[in-house]
């Protein structure tokens, strides 16, 4: 709600936008109870439904009943102000159950998280079900003295937690990595917050309890559905487990102490995505028992390592899928130069189960890497890149060519030569295909030349159905 | 046990309409459920005062959408104002929780972000406030009423002339 020019009568106001229809009749107000209304307001933001206190004298507290908070300042106001408001509001709270707590502030506005901790911890007790905690940073910050008494670096967020462990379902701490973020558990190295699903990490983290720093720290998440950790890093402890039987999606950008070892005790992963710039970090997935999944690999700049390292890694990485039926794989590597080494990927393991095969940005060599460890595999979609410098080795017939390969698919074809071997090399080789197909990359500019061209090779039986399409 | 057909309800609404719904709609209606189970004979007909006919026809079509797992399809857009207030009050008085929630958020969909003068007009709110009373709940809550989108009030800037 905005605060603008308003009449004081009920009705009038033609610079207003003015509800369609019938006039202003009776209050309906009086016919909503309080809690109702208290419930509208919650799907505002808090500051908005604040703004209804000048509505009348009945409406003065009726924000009261608020059950969910909502405090977002992108505006570079005056931090007093600001806090202010939110300790005055919470002050003010009338009802027993808050259901989510949202903090959206620009970093310097808290940033040892002194405010942030006494406002959370105020509402702990209320059976928050989401928490949400973002500082994000602006260019333009005012430097932020370092304080003397902290221990080490800024530490934020060391309210209780745990308080809520059994409401709590949705967790989200985005602070920059600058910052270092202590999660205060109870002396126990096995945690658990039965009710959350979805998890949001970033920044560093410190789990610690009073007593005991712990080396092996478990967390339990019966629920999780979703796990996703940005630039963080678990500080304080060697080895962290997840437990999380229901966990589709992990999510995992940048890591900070990457000696830490993560393990994921959890089989249901089906969308794993992983962007780093280093590969000491060590996961491990519970492994043979994923059936399907989709995986995302893009590694930056790693200049500080070697072919040898990556390939190490990526194999360790596509051990933990062997039983996978569906695989999507994109090892979107941005730095070219390791697509050049041929056969970099000849060691993975081998795929037993694996069915379907989705590969994207893969040059012709690694293809072959992947086919001669897939056995049984009936179908292939594929997106293939192509590098002046790689030769390509077709001397190896795959056993899937032989026995199972069905359906083949070529994504964004671009008619390169390459490209163009590599679908001869199976149209001719295959054995129990039934069907090819190539959808056009919507740059290739000789679309109709590649479609003849790719019709006069000859498939080894011709009740092959090739398909094109854009 | 309850009305002639085994699986059907008889509601009627205020305007005369008689309505059959199933019995599992009728058991989302909390009040309607509450009158079923406290009747000592058999009841044939149920009468909702506050419920119109149009109403009843929108909650059917909720209830059938939601069955088929497509409550999202569910609208309420070519509803005015005033007629989505009817409608939220329709529902809070037969008690149907889902509902209700939808409703609620279409009523804060519809008034967020909107001037105070027209949430007076929307709710038909008089403002009952002196000029000072008005100045000191702005003071109190005054990083609410901060930001690039507010303008100052009629009234406070005819107070400092």
């Amino acid at each position: 709600m905005q605060s603008s020019s308003s009449s004081s009568g009920s009705c009038g106001g033609g610079n207003d936008q003015v509800a369609s229809g019938s006039k202003s009749q009776d209050d309906m107000i009086s016919n909503l109870p309080d809690f109702v209304i208290g419930h509208i307001l919650s799907f505002l933001s808090t500051k908005e439904a604040v703004l209804t206190s000048v509505l009348s004298t009945r409406w003065k507290y009726m924000w009261t009943f608020l059950t969910k908070l909502d405090f977002r300042d992108y505006t570079n106001n005056n931090f007093n102000s600001f806090s202010n408001f939110v300790t005055r509001v919470l002050f003010h709270l009338n009802t027993a159950t808050i259901q989510e707590f949202i903090l959206e502030i620009p970093h310097y506005y808290d940033p040892y998280g002194y405010y942030t901790n006494q406002w959370i911890s105020a509402v702990l007790s209320m059976r928050l079900k989401k928490i949400k905690v973002f500082f994000f940073l602006r260019g333009n910050e005012p430097k932020i003295p370092s304080c003397p008494q902290l221990v080490s670096k800024n530490n934020i967020l060391s309210c209780p937690l745990f308080e809520c462990h059994e409401s709590l379902e949705e967790l989200e701490f985005m602070i920059s990595s600058l910052a270092s973020c202590i999660i205060k558990l109870p002396s126990s190295s096995f945690v658990s917050f039965s009710s959350l699903t979805v998890l949001s990490l970033a920044g560093i983290i410190t789990f610690t309890s009073s007593n005991e720093i712990f080396q092996e720290l478990t967390l339990n998440f019966p629920l999780l559905r979703e796990y996703k950790a940005v630039s963080c890093g678990f500080s304080g402890v060697k080895s962290i487990t997840i437990e999380a039987p229901l966990l589709e999606l992990v999510f995992i950008l940048g890591m900070e102490f990457e000696q830490v070892i993560t393990r994921f005790s959890a089989s249901r992963i089906t969308n794993f995505s992983y962007y780093c710039d280093t590969v000491s970090h060590t996961i491990f997935l519970d492994h043979q028992n994923i059936p399907s999944s989709k995986i995302f690999l893009v590694l930056f700049d790693s200049e500080d390592h070697s072919v040898e390292e990556i390939s190490i890694f990526i194999r360790k990485l596509l051990r933990f899928f062997i039983n996978a039926e569906y695989l999507e794989l994109d090892l979107a590597n941005c730095w070219p130069g390791f697509a050049w080494v041929a056969n970099y990927l000849a060691d993975i393991p081998v795929f037993r189960m694996l069915g379907y095969l989705k590969l994207k940005r893969v040059t012709s060599n690694t293809l072959l890497d992947f086919l001669l460890k897939t056995p049984c595999l009936k179908t292939l979609v594929l997106q293939m890149v192509d590098y002046d410098e790689e030769s390509q080795n077709f001397a190896i017939v795959p056993d899937c060519f032989l026995s199972t390969l069905k359906v083949v698919k070529f994504d964004k074809y671009f008619g390169g030569e390459r490209e163009f071997s590599f679908s001869k090399f199976v149209m001719e080789n295959t054995k129990v295909l039934e069907r090819i197909s190539f959808s056009f990359h919507e740059s290739c500019s000789e679309v109709e030349k590649a479609k003849e061209k790719l019709s006069l090779v000859k498939i080894s039986f011709s009740t092959v159905i090739m398909e094109f399409s854009t | 046990m309850a009305s002639s057909s085994s699986n059907l309800i008889s509601l009627k609404t205020s305007d005369g309409t008689v309505f059959k719904v199933e019995r599992a709609l009728a058991k989302t209606m909390k009040t309607v459920q509450a009158i079923i189970e406290e009747a000592d004979a058999n009841i044939y007909m149920i009468p909702i005062h506050n419920v119109f006919s149009h109403h009843m026809d929108m909650i059917i079509d909720y209830y059938k959408l939601s069955v088929a797992g497509k409550s999202k399809e569910f609208s309420v857009e070519k509803l005015d104002n005033d007629e989505l207030k009817d409608f939220l009050l329709a529902v809070h008085y037969l008690n149907m929780e889902d509902l209700f929630e939808v409703l609620t958020q279409a009523v804060a969909d519809r008034l967020e972000k909107k001037s105070v003068g027209y949430v007076r007009k929307y709710f038909g709110i008089e403002n009952d406030f002196t000029p000072e009373e008005y100045a000191a709940i702005r003071k109190k809550n005054d990083w609410a009423f901060k930001g690039d989108d507010i303008e100052p009030e009629e009234d406070e800037e005819k107070q400092e002339e």
